[in-house]
């Protein structure tokens, strides 16, 4: 059976445009996102891997034994705490190690006297672990909880800002892409105007127009949110690439947590359904009004 | 015979403009063949648009196959404008689908294409004359062929009413004789046909009732017989 072919209202008039206009939009959309995205994935990977740890300073004294004495009171009074599951002394020479890399092989780190730190593992449902630390304070009055969620409080504020960026540039390519298909849909549907008018008389039933019209506009949007999220797709690799230059175990801490996959593939889905969503009510208002 | 069209003191305006018909009322009955004349500007047109269900009356009655179309729901309408195969005066073919195309687009849009059907769209092709011109897009046809293209398409669903505005407008004599006979065969198997047409030729050759329009107004609604009476609707 002969087909009419459907009429070209995605190839030709304004709607040609669309994935021209739309692809940019979902490019800054999927961007924005995978920034929040990678912000989140971070924040939480701190927060696991602070969780149930905590680090306790214990100040050298001015003679080894006396230090010494602090550490085996200070071992001594958190082995005895029902929360800790586990206290250890960071290794001199493991601290070594993470001091070397920050001031480099330059200084000699054995020429000071170093404070001796301590690595707690709390048992799970001792909270931040405050029982312990009064216990250990009474114990050796001098030890010095390294309060690193503090620390992370104070990031709280940047990730933030940065995540409320990145929000308010979604909103903003998304509000522009509403606005844009808008106009798009209103102009095409201008452009076809006298055809629709022709169907219209000739007794085509609104979902036959409105269906369409918004094939058309799926299909255009789509290739657009595709090319978006395509280019974006690109802009993440080589930033991965780059970033494995300076440090491959960069990488992993930037990576997108496996979740975070989904949003950004809905990207031209969501792309596209706007479009439709778009082209079928603009073109069902516009034909309300012709009886 | 039941009235297919009834119009009381009908008034139309487009926008904010001016009444083009005024007070227009007359009937026509199923499987009449009505012409309809006047001078350019009369509102010839504007009569056949309320006829095709392009617009709605801005005062006054319309009824159209026995309902008040005012009182029709929406989503009624597109099945009534079915019934009614329309003739533009400017044809108004889709620039972007062939001949046939156009042709088979009133099947399409009733949801009845097939290949009986289109075997049926390629003989009446054939019969305007049209048979090596099928798969020809319509800026490539002359006036005449475009406006035989135009009215294979308002025939091809069998309407109950057909409307033509200047239907042999740019067509040679010998065309326009077919196309009238065409109209005259779809009447004689009781389609319902109004001609609106300046050519006093075509309504010598073949006479029918004729009814008058002028500046917006009827100066005679041309039911020879029944009509004058019948206006009010009291046909025997
Ligand atoms: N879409 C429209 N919008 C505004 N005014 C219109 C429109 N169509 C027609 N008119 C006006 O309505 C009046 C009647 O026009 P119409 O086309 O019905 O006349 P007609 O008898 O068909 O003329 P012709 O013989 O030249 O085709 C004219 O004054 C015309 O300017
Ligand atoms: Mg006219």
């Amino acid at each position: 059976m002969r087909r009419v072919r459907p009429l070209p209202l995605g190839r030709s008039g304004p709607n040609r445009l669309m994935p021209v206009i739309l692809a940019p939009m979902a490019y800054i959309a999927t961007l924005a996102l995978a920034g929040f995205l990678v912000v989140q994935g971070l924040v939480a990977d701190w927060r696991a891997g602070m969780d149930g740890v905590l680090t306790v300073e214990i100040p050298a004294a001015a003679d080894i034994p006396t230090t010494q004495a602090r550490v085996s009171a200070a071992l001594a009074a958190l082995g005895a705490h029902p929360d800790v599951a586990s206290a250890e002394v960071i290794t001199a020479e493991r601290a070594d190690r993470m001091l070397q890399d920050w001031v480099g092989d330059a200084v000699d780190l054995s020429a000071f006297p170093l404070p001796i730190l301590l690595d707690i593992r709390l048992v799970p449902g001792a909270g931040e672990g405050e029982a312990a630390v009064q216990a250990l304070l009474q114990a050796v009055p001098e030890a010095e909880p390294i309060r690193a969620e503090a620390w992370l409080e104070e990031l709280r504020g940047l990730v933030d800002v940065i995540e409320l960026a990145a929000l308010g540039v979604l909103a903003l390519a998304v509000a522009a892409a509403v606005a844009t298909v808008i106009a798009v849909s209103a102009a095409n549907f201008t452009a076809w105007r006298s055809v629709v008018e022709l169907l219209h008389v000739m007794g085509a039933e609104d979902r036959f127009v409105a269906g369409a019209f918004q094939r058309a506009a799926l299909r255009q949007a789509g290739l657009g949110g595709l090319v978006g999220v395509g280019l974006a797709a690109a802009t993440g690799l080589a930033v991965a690439w780059s970033l494995g230059r300076v440090d491959p175990l960069l990488v992993d801490q930037f990576a997108l947590p496996a979740w975070a996959w989904w949003p950004l593939a809905l990207v031209p889905v969501g792309t596209a359904l706007l479009a439709m969503v778009t082209a079928r009510l603009t073109v069902l208002l516009a034909l309300r009004r012709l009886t | 015979m039941e009235p297919i069209i009834e119009f009381s003191n009908v008034g139309l305006r487009y926008g904010m403009g001016p009444e083009v018909l005024q007070d227009v009322t007359f009937r026509i009955d199923r499987g009449a063949f009505r012409y309809i004349k006047g001078p350019s500007g009369a509102g010839k047109s504007s009569l056949l648009r309320l006829l095709s269900l392009g617009r709605l009356p801005s005062r006054g009655e319309v009824r159209l196959f026995g309902t008040d179309v005012r009182r029709i729901r929406r989503s009624a309408l597109p099945g009534l404008r079915r019934r009614i195969g329309v003739v533009f005066q400017d044809f108004r073919l889709i620039g972007h689908l062939t001949a046939i195309e156009n042709v088979l687009l009133p099947l399409h849009l009733a949801g009845i294409e097939s290949h009986r059907n289109e075997a049926h769209v390629r003989e009446l092709l054939e019969w305007v004359g049209l048979g090596k011109r099928m798969d020809a897009k319509p800026s490539t046809l002359s006036g005449g062929e475009q406006q035989r293209v135009a009215i294979a398409r308002a025939v091809i669903l069998n309407p109950e009413i057909l409307v033509a505005d200047e239907p042999t407008g740019s067509v040679d004599d010998a065309i326009g004789r077919r196309l009238v006979h065409l109209f005259e065969q779809m009447n004689a198997i009781g389609t319902t046909v109004i001609v609106a047409t300046h050519s006093e030729d075509l309504i010598r050759r073949t006479p029918h009732d004729v009814l008058m329009l002028d500046h917006g107004r009827v100066t005679d609604p041309g039911a020879r017989v029944a009509g004058l009476e019948g206006l009010e609707g009291s046909a025997p």
